[in-house]
């Protein structure tokens, strides 16, 4: 372990800035046989909603240039199986949790964020505003202020733990969604969530995906999240946890340079299952490299105008 | 499933087994050691805008030489890059991956449509290295999506629907045929759903259990990423991961 790569979100000691994304590491119980999830500084699990959601028939997915269109539709085993099966698994998992809330109301994410807390196993909460793929899926209120600025309220009122926004590209301003954000007592930010696309089988006449629209990840959306995250980071003082698209240190550097604390691997990890302990090891390699104290030290490297401090 | 493993496997050798189809052997000795018939792995390949792996079953594995022997058809990017490696290559490939066929039986018969026929020639050998009978029957379109030299090395039953090779005609008629002369203790399919909902109504009737194996678009091949959902069946009131759950089911769990 390298104690230079060590990453604190409001109060969240990590051992490292690396996490997985909502959705592409399911509830940690998948690459087990490839790496020990233990090493990564925190553990983003998927979506979970107070009832089960069967999700979107599929085609789910369909690879695009340099990314993937995905229409899952939030499917899990709702809160109920989570907390029987999942959380007493998560015990000891020998790094942060952080849980993913979605819902189609504001009293779907409070119930989700109260069960959660009462459980106590997790260390904060992801509050989904911004999954495409299912018509509730929250993104009708991660799509303005007002909406985002709504449900933050709502579970900052009800929940004494962390909460994290997770917050939809698919808008005009997103500086300005984080913004409301922080303003209603959010703890930090995390984007980008996938980028509404579409792909048509041509020689079928229509959609790819049985869903029709999808969502965009992986290497195609970096510079588009790249971006946002430099914007937003002059905004806001909270943390931002960047990703979209990152498959190497170097892309993770990006992120942080532009102004996020730490970072997530969603599309690369599904399509390398050593992703994650690949980007780790380089950023560890980076920091001794350029003989840095600490990676916080490139934090908004190139970000002047970076409101956070630290 | 666990002992699955990341692996930079070399190629051992490419041989062309019908027009558009390889057999590539790799030297991959963690998977060779653990993978069993019905299992799969995923390659990474370094194709132009291909970012995913691909799932190919694993058609043959030696743990004494550590290899492991894939056989595919050319369709597209990812198989068209993985043609064009060459002996002493690498390739990534992780794996073995999902629940392979349930192996014991003694007298079986082993259904292949097209490239479903690549994870069968390993479920023969293994069936057979256990002392089982398995006679294995292949069907296609026509003779060019047959792995035409493999099918006739290891001997079988050929059924084509434009009659280039073999009987004319789909796999089920010599199918039923056989059925009707000897008592089986198993079948066990792998092909185009179609072939897989014929099969099946024969062994129903038959009063035959049959094992199929699924293909579906994959992401990541592990459960990680609720891509591969089989909508015909639940499990815990979930729908099945083809990845994970399979891609061996018992035929009534899948097909309807
Ligand atoms: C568990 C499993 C085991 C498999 N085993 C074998 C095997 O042993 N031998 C073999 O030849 N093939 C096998 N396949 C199919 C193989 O994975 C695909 O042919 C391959 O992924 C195509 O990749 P590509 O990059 O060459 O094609 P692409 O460039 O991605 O696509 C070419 C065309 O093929 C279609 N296509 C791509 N993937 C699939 C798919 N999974 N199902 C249907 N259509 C698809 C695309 O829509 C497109 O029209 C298996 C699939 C699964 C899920
Ligand atoms: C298959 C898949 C499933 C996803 N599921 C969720 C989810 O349940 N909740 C969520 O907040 N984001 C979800 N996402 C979005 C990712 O967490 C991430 O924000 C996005 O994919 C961008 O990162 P990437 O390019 O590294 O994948 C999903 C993404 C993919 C590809
Ligand atoms: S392919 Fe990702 S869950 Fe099956």
């Amino acid at each position: 372990m390298n104690d230079a790569l060590k990453t604190e979100l409001f109060g969240l000691e990590m051992k490292n800035p690396v996490m997985s994304a909502s959705g592409t590491f399911g509830f940690a119980d998948c690459y087990r046989d490839f790496f020990d999830p233990a090493m990564m500084g925190a553990i983003v699990v998927k979506a979970l909603t107070p009832l089960p959601r069967a999700g979107n028939p599929p085609p789910r997915t369909c690879e695009t240039p340099s990314g993937m269109l995905n229409a899952i539709g939030l499917e899990n085993p709702g809160l109920r199986e989570y907390m029987a099966r999942i959380a007493p698994a998560l015990k000891g998992i020998g790094t942060k949790l952080i849980i993913n809330v979605a819902g189609s109301t504001i009293e779907d994410y409070v119930e989700v964020a109260e069960a959660v807390e009462q459980d106590g196993g997790a260390d904060a909460l992801e509050i989904n505003i911004s999954c495409p793929n299912v018509k509730e899926g929250g993104l009708a209120f991660g799509s303005s202020a007002k909406g985002a600025a709504k449900v933050t309220e709502a579970v900052r009122r009800a929940v004494g733990m962390p909460i994290i926004m997770k917050l939809t590209p698919n808008v005009t301003d997103i500086a300005e969604v984080a913004k409301a954000c922080e303003d209603e007592g959010a703890d930090a930010i995390s984007m980008i969530n996938t980028l509404l696309g579409m792909s048509i089988d041509v020689k079928a006449r229509k959609p790819y995906l049985a869903n029709e629209t999808g969502g965009l990840s992986g290497p195609a959306v970096r510079p588009v999240a790249v971006r946002m995250v430099w914007q937003t980071a002059q905004k806001v003082s909270i943390p931002i946890i960047g990703m979209g698209g990152i498959s190497s240190a170097e892309d993770a550097l990006e992120f942080m340079m532009a102004g996020a604390s730490a970072v997530a691997v969603g599309t690369a990890q599904l399509a390398d299952p050593m992703a994650i302990p690949r980007i780790i090891e380089g950023l560890s390699r980076y920091v001794k490299d350029e003989g840095l104290a600490s990676i916080r030290e490139i934090v908004g490297a190139a970000c002047p105008g970076r409101k956070v401090a630290g | 499933m666990s002992g699955m493993v990341s692996e930079e496997a070399m190629v051992v050798s490419v041989a062309d087994i019908a027009e558009g189809m390889k057999r590539m052997v790799l030297r991959a000795p963690s998977i060779a050691r653990s993978a069993r018939p019905g299992q799969f792995v995923m390659v990474s390949t370094e194709a132009k805008d291909a970012l995913l792996a691909r799932p190919l079953g694993v058609s043959g594995a030696d743990p004494a030489d550590g290899s492991v022997t894939l056989r595919f058809a050319v369709v597209g990017k990812g198989t068209g890059w993985l043609a064009g490696r060459r002996k002493g290559d690498t390739v990534r490939i992780y794996g073995p991956l999902g629940h392979g066929f349930t192996t014991g039986a003694k007298d079986c018969i082993l259904v292949g449509g097209g490239t479903g026929l690549a994870p069968l020639f390993f479920l023969k050998e293994a069936i057979e290295r256990e002392g089982g009978k398995a006679l294995l029957l292949a069907g296609a379109k026509d003779r060019m999506c047959l792995m035409e030299s493999d099918v006739l090395e290891v001997g079988c039953i050929v059924a084509t629907e434009d009659g280039s090779m073999g009987e004319l005609g789909l796999v089920t008629g010599p199918l039923k045929r056989l059925i009707a002369e000897r008592r089986f203790d198993m079948v066990y399919a792998c092909g185009p759903v179609p072939m897989l909902k014929a099969v099946k109504q024969v062994c129903a009737k038959a009063g035959l259990s049959l094992e199929v194996s699924l293909e579906t678009r994959m992401g990541c091949g592990v459960g990680a990423c609720n891509g591969c959902t089989c909508d015909q069946a639940e499990k815990d009131g979930a729908w099945l991961k083809v990845c994970k759950d399979g891609p061996v089911f018992r035929a009534e769990e899948v097909l309807r």
